[in-house]
C-alpha cells in the first residue's frame, strides 16, 4: 500500500515537473490554464466560500401550526388544549468547498469541451445542529459539448448538461430536495458565406428527477421528461443591426405523477426581434412574441423583451424588461413580468463593483393539485378532503384549503458585490444578496384524527403555510482558477 | 592585315562583348528581383505587425515582431549581396557573381517561410481572455452587434466571475442572450456559486416553487 502511494506520488511529481514548465513557462503558454496540446487547454480551480444565510429554509414568519386535543379529567370534565407554534426562522453559516476543471480542444474546425464543478455545501449548524446533518450535500454541474465543421457553412453540435442541486425541502427542517437534471441537445446550423444569414435547428430532451421520489411518492409529481424542438434564425441586414426569430416547443410529461394527464404541458414560445448597436456605447434589443400552453386548459399569452445596454470603457449598465411563460407542475404554467438592472464598474485596474437587481411579478395558472386526484373530494368551502379509515374504526380526515383566485407572487432580488483580482487566476469576492417574496398564496392543511378506542388520542392539527419570506445572504468567495 | 580580316575581328569582338554584357545584365536583374521580393515580404510583415499593434494583442505582436526582425535582417543581407554581385560584374568577375546567386535564392526561400509562419501566429487578446482560438471565433461569428449587447466581456479577466462549471462553444444562436430554448435570457447573470444552487433550466422562482409545493409529510401522516 505504501509502495503504491509512493509510486503514485512519484508519478505525480514527474508529471508536474514535465508538464508545468512546458505549460507555464513556455513562450506560447496561455494566460490561464495548462496547454496540453497546441489547441487544448486545461483549467483547474478551487474555491472556498464561507456564506451566512439568515433564512436557510426560506420560511415565512407567518406560518403557524395549531394543535387541539381534548382530554377528560377524573371528574368527567372535558378540557380542550390548544397549542400554537410558529415556524422557526433558521440562520446558518455554510462553507462551500468547490473544486473544478475544464478542458477544451479548440481549433478552426472543431471544439470539444468538458467541465466539472463539485460544490460541497457544509452547513455548520450554528443555530440548530441538525442542519449540518440534514442539509449538507454535494452539488455538481457538468457540461460536455462538441462543435464540428465550424469553418463550414453547415455546423453540427451537441451539448449535454448535467446538474445535481439540493435545497431545503420545506419550511420545517425536514430534509432536502436533491434535484438531478440532465439536458441533451443536438443541433445543426446553416449560415451564408458572409454570415449575413444564420439558422439553427436543435432537438433534445430534458430530464428532471428528485432523488427522494423513490421513497416518497409526493415527490414523483415533479419528475418529468421533456423532448424539445428549437428553431432560431437571424439576419444581419445592416452592419450594426440584425433581426432574429425563435420558435420553441417542448412536451413536458410528468411521467410518474398521479396528475400526469392534467399536469402534462406543451408550451410554445415565439419571439421576433431586432438587436442594434445604436452608437458605439449604446445598444438595444427589442422583441415581441406569442406563447401558448396546452395543458389541462389552453392558455394564450404574449412574450416581450426590451433591453438597453450602455458600455463605455470600464462601465457597463443593462436595464431591461422581460415577459415570458413557463410550465409548472401544479399550476400548469407561470407567466412572469420581470424588470432588471445589471451594473458593473471596474476601477483601480484590479477591482470590480457589481449590482444586480430584479423585480418579478409571477402569475400562476389554476391550481390542479387535487382536481384530478380521485382520493380527494371537494367540500363546500372549496377545500379538498381525503378520509382514511382504519380496521380498528379509527379515521383520519386530511383537508387542504387554498385561495380560490389565481396565485400572484412578487419577488425582489438585490445583489451588490465587490471583486478583487489579485492575479488573473486568483481573486476574492464579497457579495450580499437580498431575496424577498410577497405572495397571496396561503395553504391551510388540517389533519383530524379520531381514535376509535381512546378519545384522548384525538387531535386536530392545522397548519397555515405562508410563502412570503425575506432572506439575507453574505458570501465571501476565495477563488483560484488557473 | 587585310581589311576583311579586320572587319571579321571587329565583329567577333563586338559579339563577344555583347554576349558578355547580356549575361552580366541578366544576373544583375535577377539578383535585384530577388532582393525586391525579400523587401516586399518585409513590407507585408510590417503590415501584419501594425495590425497586431492596433489590436493591442501582445502575444500576436510578440510573435509577428520576431519574424519581422528576422525578415529585416534578411532584407539587409540581400541588399548587401546584390551590391557585391554588382561589383563583381563591374569587375568582370561573372563566375563570382554566379556563385552568390544560390545564397540569394535560399534567402528568398527563408523569407517566404518567415511570412508563412508569421501568418500562423497565435492571437491571444488579453481582453477576450483567449486561452484558445474560440473566443476570437465567437467574436467573429456573433458579430459586433451581439458582442455589444454582452457585459460578460468586461469581467472575463476576473477569476471570481468565471463560470467554472460551464464550457462554452462558439454557437451564434445564443449570442447576446438570445437563447433558442424559448426563454430569452437576460444580462442579469448570477455568480458561478448561484448557478450551482439552481438547476440550469430552473429559475429561482421555480426552485422555490418546488420547495413550497412538496407537502410536508408530517401533515399527511396521522400517527406523527
Amino acid at each position: 500500500m505504501i509502495t503504491n502511494r509512493k509510486f503514485f506520488l512519484a508519478v505525480c511529481f514527474i508529471l508536474l515537473v514535465m508538464v508545468f514548465p512546458v505549460s507555464v513557462l513556455s513562450e506560447d503558454a496561455p494566460e490561464k490554464g495548462f496547454k496540453i496540446t497546441k489547441d487544448t487547454v486545461l483549467n483547474v480551480g478551487i474555491a472556498i466560500n464561507p456564506e451566512f444565510e439568515s433564512n436557510i429554509t426560506k420560511a415565512s414568519e407567518d406560518t403557524v401550526t395549531t394543535e387541539t386535543r381534548t382530554s377528560t379529567d377524573e371528574n368527567g370534565k372535558v378540557a380542550t388544549t390548544t397549542t400554537t407554534r410558529n415556524t422557526e426562522i433558521l440562520s446558518d453559516m455554510i462553507l462551500h468547498y468547490s473544486p473544478s476543471l475544464r478542458i477544451k480542444l479548440d481549433d478552426d474546425k472543431k471544439t470539444i469541451g468538458f467541465s466539472l464543478l463539485l460544490d460541497y455545501n457544509h452547513y455548520l449548524g450554528i443555530e440548530n445542529s441538525k442542519t449540518a446533518k440534514k442539509l449538507s450535500e454535494l452539488d455538481l454541474r457538468s457540461d460536455l459539448l462538441g462543435e464540428f465543421n465550424k469553418d463550414g457553412l453547415v455546423i453540427f453540435d451537441f451539448k449535454n448538461s448535467l446538474s445535481r442541486s439540493s435545497t431545503p425541502d420545506g419550511q420545517e427542517l425536514s430534509g432536502k430536495n436533491r434535484n438531478l437534471m440532465d439536458s441533451f441537445a443536438l443541433g445543426v446550423a446553416f449560415k451564408s458565406v458572409e454570415d449575413v444569414l444564420y439558422g439553427k435547428i436543435k432537438i433534445g430532451f430534458d430530464i428532471n428527477y428528485l432523488e427522494q421520489s423513490k421513497d416518497n411518492s409526493a415527490y414523483k409529481d415533479y419528475n418529468y421528461v421533456a423532448p424539445f424542438l428549437d428553431l432560431f434564425g437571424r439576419w444581419k441586414f445592416l452592419p450594426k443591426t440584425m433581426a432574429f426569430a425563435s420558435f420553441s416547443t417542448k412536451y413536458q410529461d410528468y411521467y410518474e405523477s398521479k396528475l400526469r394527464d392534467d399536469s402534462r404541458a406543451v408550451p410554445i414560445n415565439i419571439f421576433l426581434g431586432v438587436m442594434s448597436q445604436i452608437t458605439p456605447i449604446i445598444s438595444s434589443k427589442v422583441s415581441l412574441g406569442y406563447s401558448v400552453n396546452a395543458g389541462k386548459s389552453v392558455h394564450h399569452d404574449y412574450n416581450a423583451n426590451a433591453e438597453l445596454i450602455f458600455k463605455y470603457q470600464d462601465t457597463g449598465l443593462a436595464i431591461g424588461y422581460l415577459k415570458n411563460m413557463r410550465p409548472s407542475s401544479y399550476f400548469q404554467y407561470n407567466s412572469t413580468h420581470k424588470v432588471y438592472l445589471n451594473f458593473k464598474q471596474k476601477f483601480a485596474k484590479y477591482f470590480l463593483a457589481s449590482l444586480n437587481f430584479s423585480y418579478s411579478y409571477l402569475m400562476f395558472g389554476k391550481n390542479i393539485e387535487f382536481s384530478a386526484n380521485e382520493e380527494y373530494t371537494q367540500a363546500e368551502d372549496g377545500s379538498y378532503q381525503r378520509v382514511t379509515e382504519y380496521e380498528d374504526g379509527s379515521s383520519v380526515t386530511y383537508s387542504v384549503l387554498m385561495p380560490k383566485g389565481k396565485r400572484r407572487d412578487h419577488l425582489i432580488n438585490f445583489a451588490p458585490s465587490l471583486s478583487y483580482a489579485i492575479f488573473p487566476w486568483f481573486g476574492l469576492k464579497l457579495g450580499y444578496n437580498l431575496e424577498y417574496k410577497d405572495t397571496d398564496f396561503v395553504r391551510t392543511s388540517t389533519t383530524n384524527y379520531n381514535n376509535a378506542s381512546d378519545a384522548e388520542k384525538n387531535y386536530t392539527r392545522t397548519t397555515s403555510t405562508h410563502y412570503d419570506y425575506i432572506d439575507h445572504r453574505v458570501m465571501l468567495s476565495i477563488v483560484l482558477d488557473y | 592585315m587585310s581589311f576583311s580580316k579586320f572587319v571579321l575581328l571587329f565583329v567577333s569582338v563586338f559579339f563577344a562583348f555583347a554576349i558578355y554584357a547580356d549575361e552580366a545584365s541578366t544576373i544583375k536583374d535577377e539578383a535585384k528581383g530577388k532582393a525586391d521580393k525579400i523587401a516586399e515580404i518585409q513590407s507585408q510583415l510590417k503590415g501584419v505587425a501594425a495590425e497586431a499593434a492596433a489590436a493591442k494583442d501582445q502575444v500576436w505582436q510578440g510573435c509577428v515582431g520576431k519574424y519581422l526582425s528576422d525578415a529585416t535582417q534578411l532584407a539587409g543581407g540581400a541588399g548587401n549581396l546584390v551590391a557585391q554581385i554588382a561589383a563583381a560584374l563591374a569587375g568582370g568577375n561573372i563566375s563570382a557573381a554566379q556563385k552568390s546567386m544560390p545564397t540569394l535564392d535560399s534567402m528568398v526561400t527563408s523569407a517566404e517561410k518567415l511570412l508563412a509562419d508569421a501568418q500562423n501566429c497565435e492571437r491571444s487578446s488579453a481582453k477576450q481572455q483567449a486561452n484558445s482560438k474560440v473566443e476570437m471565433q465567437r467574436a467573429n461569428v456573433r458579430g459586433s452587434v451581439s458582442s455589444a449587447m454582452s457585459l460578460s466581456s468586461m469581467t472575463s479577466d476576473m477569476p471570481t466571475e468565471t463560470n467554472r462549471g460551464a464550457v462554452e462553444g462558439s454557437d451564434a444562436a445564443d449570442a447576446a442572450g438570445i437563447d433558442a430554448s424559448g426563454v430569452i435570457q437576460t444580462t442579469n447573470d448570477g455568480s458561478a456559486e448561484a448557478e450551482v444552487a439552481v438547476a440550469p433550466t430552473e429559475t429561482p422562482e421555480d426552485a422555490t416553487q418546488i420547495e413550497e409545493q412538496v407537502p410536508v409529510q408530517e401533515e399527511q401522516s396521522p400517527t406523527m
